[in-house]
């Protein structure tokens, strides 16, 4: 099978660690992750108005990681900021523009995630032509 | 043949436990479970015994941490958190391995490398007055004080307690030396026995339960002193 660039919008050097050239493997945690995704940002919008800062915590901790897992290392990052911030602010309106940078940004990438999804299964598709 | 090691996957973040399970059936790990928190675990844990548990750590009611708490042994435990701040408490459980959220394939690798480690210098797989037993690729915790019986069975060994009987692989010259120090005693060449529910003995046969076990000439003698000094007929 010819290699797969993944797209430089996303960390591909990260993604090629993970995945190994297993692009099934990768469309299935991309597909996950779409799938999962707004759930998650529920219960965050959630505990955030309801200002219950220990909880909004525990899911952002929660998320952190499977947004490296479809290339967005950045968000990773900022979700973790996030995460920290609530360790030391009082109430949850302190984290509130960092909060909504975040939410903002990962909107902003779903539809990357839905491109390298349909280009990960157009580039199977084709190597798997005779 | 050498088996596959065995794990369970406990995370709160289904595109973690994915990640893991990808990783685990690419590396030859067979998973008997996984579980989106530490109390669904629990009761697992208390039944099995993988060979690794890949735990998360913050999760929410009962983290990964309260989870080892409650358990009186537990497998190879690799640590799968992104918060690396918990580096140090996990390693005060004595966990096999901290993995770090996102996990990439050749760290994981390194990760089954120290757990294969770990798993073949382990010693005997008992606790206290627990026997963790591996049939039929799972493994079954089973406390001492249940066993009626042991009884060798050409390669295989049968454990008979009141309500199960599990047989494994292996000889009753292993099991004596695994449960040297317990309330067994050898009674014949295919035959080890609970003292503690001896019931009655012909000068042939002992009682235990609704079962007869022979007791060869060679272990009579002992067998009448143990009867007599526990006073228990």
């Amino acid at each position: 099978m010819r290699h797969f660039e993944f797209s430089q919008t996303l960390d591909a050097s990260f993604l090629n660690e993970v995945y190994e050239d297993d692009l099934a493997y990768a469309v299935e945690i991309f597909e996950s992750f779409l799938e999962t995704l707004p759930a998650g940002l529920l219960q965050l919008e959630e505990h955030f108005q309801r200002g219950d800062i220990a909880a909004f915590r525990s899911v952002a901790h929660r998320l952190k990681p499977s947004f490296s897992y479809v290339g967005l290392t950045g968000i990773t990052n900022q979700m973790a900021s996030l995460e920290k911030s609530c360790l030391v602010i009082q109430r949850l309106e302190e984290s509130a523009t960092l909060y909504q940078q975040v939410v903002k940004d990962i909107q902003a990438s779903i539809p990357a995630i839905k491109l390298e999804i349909n280009r990960l299964k157009s580039h199977i598709q084709l190597e798997a032509k005779p | 043949m050498k088996q596959n090691l065995s794990c369970i996957i406990v995370d709160d973040d289904p595109v973690s436990r994915k990640i893991l399970e990808r990783l685990c059936i690419t590396g030859n790990i067979d998973i008997l479970a996984q579980f989106p928190g530490a109390l669904e675990a629990l009761p697992f844990l208390q039944q099995q015994c993988p060979d690794i548990l890949f735990l998360d750590i913050d999760m929410p009611v009962v983290s990964g941490f309260n989870l080892l708490d409650k358990l009186d042994t537990h497998p190879c435990v690799v640590i799968t958190s992104g918060n690396t701040e918990y580096a140090v408490t996990a390693f005060d459980y004595t966990v096999t391995d901290f993995l770090k959220k996102p996990v990439t394939a050749d760290r994981f690798k390194r990760t089954i490398e120290k757990a294969n480690d770990y798993i073949s210098a382990r010693p005997e797989k008992k606790d206290n007055n627990n026997l963790v037993l591996k049939s039929d690729g799972k493994f079954i915790r089973l406390s001492s004080s249940d066993i009626l019986f042991i009884e060798s069975v050409g390669d295989y060994v049968k454990y008979v307690t009141p309500d199960k009987k599990i047989i494994v692989h292996g000889t009753l010259k292993g099991v004596e030396e695994s449960i040297k120090d317990l309330n067994f005693q050898r009674v014949h060449r295919s035959y080890i026995v609970n003292t503690h529910f001896i019931r009655g003995f012909d000068g042939n046969a002992l009682q235990i339960a609704n079962y007869l076990i022979p007791v060869s000439k060679s272990h009579k003698t002992e067998i009448i002193k143990q009867i007599k000094s526990s006073g228990r007929i």
